[in-house]
């Protein structure tokens, strides 16, 4: 029996809504890819599969290879994303989901992001839970439907607060993760309708060419400080710049996400990240300039793998996700 | 049932760009059946039984005799022996041809014929090893296991022939060398002893040769494990630089290795004793990676009779933390010290024998020092035989006027003992 991919709840195979949530369940043509892990080549010199012992060195290098979830990728071709353990977490507590849905020939691309909070216990799962709910719940859009997209972002980052909120806490800590999604119809071929939401300091940019315009603002101690007339230096200088004022999980008490949404020109794209790769170019100059050292990359996948490397030679200090839409 | 175990000693964080990693590893061996089926050993006693022999009033020809007796009354029924007696030319003393199965009987025919040895002739211990080999071929699935006694150097033969005998003997047996007296060569008696996965000691005195063949048997007698291996598996693109043993003696296992594949190498132990534990300095260099990155250094593993029965990891963590990758681990550092100790000795008597006391007071006092560190207190007291130590902490040493040649040579010839890791 299929389940409710809002709350998980069993649903019947024909329903139409979850009796248990409300979420409707329509019956689309999503790709929805939530990354797995398949048995792979060594990571390091590409001796097969066959040759990677049980305890995950390779036969031929020695290298070790990534854990499970260490390093993930998920490429559909106009929607990719890779999440990456980093250099110095002992887990990587990232997730996305990316999804293509096609309605009538118009295609709708949807991707979420979310960071698992390091100082919570099972934060990977939560994040992971919250991902896959929100990308389960945007993929029901139907593509003429833009209007209803700020509708659907405010369902979908429910439904992630309940699926995150079902991750049971550990040692007395409850879960937590932030969130930011991103859906996109592709309709008309001139421009494209947008809209992000988002809890938490995980980012959404627009970009097209050499331009790049952040889209999300931090819900962080940093940027309200800001607000309050801090300037951003000494805001960012502050030991608790990166505390996040919103996050999902069964602790979170503001659940309320800001969503915005925007008519973007075509060809352009949607990028998401953690805080793993804005880190180290914190500034929308900054970001620009790193993605415009990776000249004209072959693919999303290529230019997505490009930013986490340049977050891993950068210090790697946490983890870093990247997921890139054609718009 | 034996059961082996594998234990690596290491620092694994590696500075970046850095590709050297070191590992200790101790292997150990229990409960190993008392009694090992008796048909599957092999036991050759030989002694030198040239001229010299008779000399000191033919004190040392009948403690040989003495020796050998007691040693064959240590063999245990069942068990395959011979007795060689070695001249110019080898010969069998016991039995007549090929070789005899332990019995009441047979060592009683065995004690007969050793007690009327007659010494006379030179010394060719290629043919001693030679004739040794051929026995232990009757009997080739054995446990092979020889001693070796002489009083003199390798008169009557070519360096290479010595050579090539030894050459052919690797693998067909061990043998454990021992030097009666001070005319013979240590550096002979170490060349066999290495290459047959032997020891070497010398034996100052005729009346300690008994007590030295009694306790070398019943060692013998307790190795139930036969064809023991260490195999080291490392990455495409690496090298091992060394493998040594280093306890409890070093010995260096590098240029012993078989390849069985590409990326393996094996390194033959011979046979293990019920309860025995040996440490192996590894030292491998491996193609670097990135900060973060673990590559796998090497895979130690160890095989009895084509059976893995232990394994360990040597592992390289690429990290930029300073504190993690400047750490020497304590059990390397032990071993590099007491390699290096052992290194000194050698430097030090050579330069002593050469009359460079500038050079042999340098050398003599680090190695007092390095001993005096580790806790090695056998060498120290074997160094105070032939230096003056002021002060052991600083290495400050004045050399002895007058050195006995016995006491030079048991000092070279137990420079390669070990001690391990105090209150380890």
């Amino acid at each position: 029996m299929p389940i409710c991919p809002s709350c998980g709840e069993s649903v019947p195979a024909n329903a139409r809504f979850c009796e248990a949530c409300g979420t409707e369940l329509r019956a689309t043509a999503a790709v929805v890819s939530s990354p797995s892990t398949p048995t792979l080549a060594c990571a390091s010199c590409g001796a097969p599969a066959a040759s990677i012992a049980a305890d995950g060195y390779c036969g031929q290098c020695g290298m070790k290879q990534p854990a499970p979830g260490d390093h993930r990728e998920v490429d559909l071709g106009p929607v990719a994303a890779v999440a990456d353990i980093g250099l110095r977490h002992h887990r990587n507590e990232d997730a996305f989901a990316i999804a293509q849905v096609d309605v009538d020939g118009a295609a709708v691309r949807i991707i979420v992001v979310c960071d698992g909070v390091s100082s919570t216990a099972d934060a990977d799962l939560a994040a992971q839970a919250a991902a896959n709910a929100a990308c389960a719940i945007l993929s029901t859009a139907a593509a003429t439907d833009t209007a209803t997209f700020e509708k659907l972002t405010a369902d979908a980052i429910a439904g992630a607060q309940l699926a995150a909120s079902a991750i049971p806490p550990k040692d007395g800590v409850t879960p937590s993760c932030t969130i930011v999604t991103g859906i996109a119809s592709l309709a008309d071929s001139a421009q494209a309708s947008l809209t992000v939401g988002w809890l938490g300091d995980s980012r959404a940019y627009w970009m097209r060419g050499n331009e790049l315009r952040q889209l999300s603002v931090d819900d962080s101690w940093a940027t309200e400080q800001i607000a309050a007339g801090w300037t951003e230096e000494d805001a960012y200088n502050d030991t608790r710049a990166h505390s996040i004022t919103r996050w999902l999980g069964a602790d979170a008490t503001e659940l309320e996400p800001r969503i915005e949404t925007l008519q973007v020109p075509r060809p352009s794209s949607l990028l998401l990240c953690s805080d793993g790769l804005w880190n180290y170019a914190p500034t929308t100059r900054a970001l620009a300039d790193r993605i415009a050292e990776q000249g004209t990359p072959a693919s999303n996948l290529a230019l997505a793998r490009a930013l986490t490397n340049f977050a891993r030679d950068a210090g790697g200090h946490d983890n870093i996700t990247v997921a890139i839409a054609d718009l | 049932m034996a059961t082996f175990t594998a234990e690596v000693f290491q620092n694994e964080y590696l500075a970046p760009n850095t590709d050297v990693v070191d590992a200790v590893v101790t292997v150990s061996v229990t409960g190993a059946p008392a009694v090992s089926t008796a048909g599957a050993a092999t036991e050759i006693i030989i002694v030198d039984v040239s001229g010299s022999m008779n000399e000191e009033g033919g004190r040392k020809m009948a403690a040989a005799r003495a020796a050998t007796v007691a040693a064959i009354e240590c063999i245990r029924d069942g068990v395959s022996f011979a007795v060689i007696g070695g001249r110019e030319h080898a010969a069998l003393i016991y039995p007549r041809r090929g070789l005899a199965v332990a019995s009441n009987s047979t060592r009683g025919e065995a004690r007969h014929l050793v007690e009327r040895i007659e010494a006379d002739g030179g010394t060719a211990i290629g043919t001693w090893l030679q004739l040794a080999a051929e026995l232990t071929a009757e009997n080739s699935n054995a446990i092979s296991h020889a001693i070796l006694l002489t009083d003199g150097k390798n008169q009557h033969q070519q360096p290479w022939e010595l050579e090539q005998a030894i050459a052919a003997c690797v693998g067909r047996f061990q043998c454990d060398c021992r030097g009666l007296g001070a005319d013979w060569n240590v550096g002979e008696l170490r060349k066999i002893a290495s290459a047959l996965l032997g020891t070497v000691d010398i034996i100052p005195d005729p009346d300690e040769l008994s007590a030295e063949f009694t306790a070398l048997m019943q060692h013998a007698m307790g190795k139930e494990v036969a064809g023991v291996a260490l195999r080291l598996w490392t990455p495409q693109g690496s090298t091992i630089e060394f493998v040594r043993q280093v306890a409890p003696a070093l010995e260096d296992l590098t240029a012993s290795a078989v390849p069985i594949n590409p990326l393996t190498k094996e390194y033959p132990l011979g046979a293990w004793g019920g309860d025995d534990s040996r440490d192996y300095h590894v030292r491998v260099r491996v193609p670097t990676a990135s900060v973060g990155d673990e590559r796998l250094a090497a895979r130690v593993m160890l095989f009895v009779d084509s059976a893995q029965v232990a394994a360990g990891l040597v592992r390289a963590v690429w990290t930029d933390d300073e504190a993690k990758s400047t750490r020497i681990n304590r059990q390397v550092a032990h071993y590099t010290g007491q390699a290096e100790l052992a290194d000194a000795i050698a430097e030090g008597l050579a330069a002593r024998e050469a009359g460079d006391s500038e050079t042999a007071t340098v050398k003599l006092g680090r190695a007092v020092q390095l001993a005096h560190d580790a806790g090695n207190d056998n060498t120290v007291k074997l160094l105070g035989k032939v230096v003056d130590v002021d002060d052991p902490a600083t290495g400050t040493v004045r050399l002895k006027r007058e050195v006995s040649a016995i006491d030079a040579m048991t000092l070279d010839v137990r420079s390669t003992r070990t001690v391990r890791v105090k209150g380890s």
